[in-house]
């Protein structure tokens, strides 16, 4: 799963968003890290829609203006769980092995 | 509709229009709401003078990229298309690797450089060459020979090896022909100039062979390979025969034949299988058929140009024959093309209706 994907699943787990919230709300949680250009963002969104991740939830007009709300599909939910539980593991292994790791350089030196 | 809004449906028309009609007010309305402002003197201004930002248009433009050529996560329609690019440009590097071969052992040979074979008689001398015609084109025969390896490389999955290899071949091929032209008083040909034109684009369709592209399959590819280099050798071994007039097909007209044999055969294949990769060959046909055309073409324009002398006297008229019927051909494979794609989804929608609906 690549890192949009992951932060557009992640962003619509608490509620539906449209786009433009779907954009904000990955700034927010990538600390501003992670800036989704429009491109990226239907490109994520339509792959995502397409394996049945996230579906359409409703359409609203807000000042003329189309607003389409996405949401998380029960499908998506167990993807997300399942990047997360891996990507947790991987921090894990990587973190005990740099606690373990020390420069040689301190090790003579010590 | 503001002149901001204007010009980012304009940077939008990139993308294919089935995947417009689904994503494309959406989108503006994103788009919208990410320049909006408190500050109603910016808002106009921003409405009015406004433009999306190059790093905005850089992603639609990437969009648009991965939407038409790329292997995965495409729709099915631009994932046919991209692997109808690949198919083109693998034929299209068979046929430089395995004329290059033959090419390069034929002038070997000739050169009385393969041991225990005897050369053959000496063809005759073209008229006005300086001495020195036969080292430079040993020369460009050697550079040919790059295709080889490019070939190869690309069928058994070292595709960034592959990519300079054929760049490699393109310089050392535009070099080559400089030489030749300038030293050997070569004619700088249509088909010279054309033949360059297509291996320069066919450096670029390679590019289409991404990470997530399907692996070549090798043992079709490296058989297709040594029946092109013997059906090429056998054509070589008539057309350099010490007599003249040389024989009614030229190497266009031999292309003509090898499309439209392959075209037939492929049509024939299609009414009875429906995978990925056999519907991918008529779009790749239809490609190598306006190339073929385009070469038919050139080089029939080159022999009104400078004279056919030499050549058997049919030779032109079963030329313009051999450009119609691949012309048709062309025509063919474009309908069954258009109404093959038409019928895949083109987004990842509408791709999980078809597939429910398919099942």
């Amino acid at each position: 799963m690549t890192e949009p994907a992951f932060f557009i699943l992640t962003a619509l787990v608490d509620e539906p968003r449209h786009g433009y919230g779907i954009v904000g709300e990955v700034a927010t949680l990538s600390d501003g890290r992670v800036r989704l250009k429009i491109g990226t963002l239907y490109g994520v969104l339509d792959r995502l829609v397409g394996d049945g991740l996230v579906e359409r939830d409703r359409d609203e007009v807000q000042q003329g203006r189309l607003r389409r709300y996405y949401r998380l599909t029960e499908s998506g939910h167990r993807s997300l769980t399942d990047e997360t539980e891996r990507q947790a593991a991987n921090a894990r292994a990587a973190t005990e092995r740099l606690q373990a790791w020390r420069p040689a350089s301190q090790g003579w030196a010590s | 509709m503001t002149r901001l809004e204007e010009r980012y449906r304009r940077v939008l028309r990139l993308l294919p229009a089935s995947y417009r009609e689904v994503w494309e007010e959406d989108m503006v309305s994103t788009f919208l709401a990410t320049v909006e402002t408190d500050d109603r003197e910016q808002a106009e201004y921003l409405a009015d003078y406004g433009r999306p930002g190059w790093d905005e248009v850089a992603s639609i433009v990437a969009l648009a990229i991965r939407l038409r050529f790329a292997s995965s996560g495409a729709p099915p329609r631009y994932a046919t298309w991209a692997e109808a690019i690949r198919l083109a440009a693998l034929a299209g590097l068979l046929v430089n690797a395995a004329a290059s071969t033959v090419v390069l052992v034929l002038t070997l040979w000739r050169a009385g450089m393969i041991p225990l074979i005897p050369a053959p008689a000496p063809l005759p001398e073209p008229p006005g060459y300086p001495a020195a015609w036969h080292r430079l084109f040993m020369l460009a025969a050697l550079a040919g020979l790059l295709w080889l390896p490019a070939f190869l490389a690309l069928v058994l999955g070292r595709r960034a090896m592959a990519r300079w290899l054929a760049l490699a071949a393109v310089l050392a091929a535009i070099l080559s022909t400089a030489a030749t032209v300038a030293f050997a008083q070569q004619l700088l040909t249509g088909e010279l100039c054309y033949g360059l034109l297509i291996d320069a684009v066919l450096v670029l369709a390679l590019t289409t062979f991404t990470r997530g592209a399907a692996p070549v399959q090798y043992r079709s590819w490296l058989l297709a390979f040594v029946l092109g280099t013997a059906v090429i050798a056998a054509y070589s071994l008539v057309l350099f025969q010490p007599t003249t007039p040389f024989p009614p097909l030229d190497w266009a007209g031999l292309e003509c034949v090898m499309l439209v044999t392959a075209a037939a055969v492929h049509i024939s294949v299609i009414a009875t299988r429906r995978q990925l990769r056999i519907v991918a060959w008529t779009p790749a046909l239809a490609i190598l058929a306006f190339v073929v055309l385009g070469l038919r073409l050139v080089s029939l324009s080159d022999y009104s140009r400078f004279g056919s002398s030499g050549w058997h006297p049919a030779t032109v008229p079963l030329g313009i024959a051999e450009a119609v019927v691949v012309g048709a051909t062309a025509i063919v494979l474009v309908l069954l093309s258009a109404r093959t794609l038409r019928r895949l989804p083109a987004t990842g929608a509408d791709a999980t209706a078809w597939s429910t609906s398919s099942r």
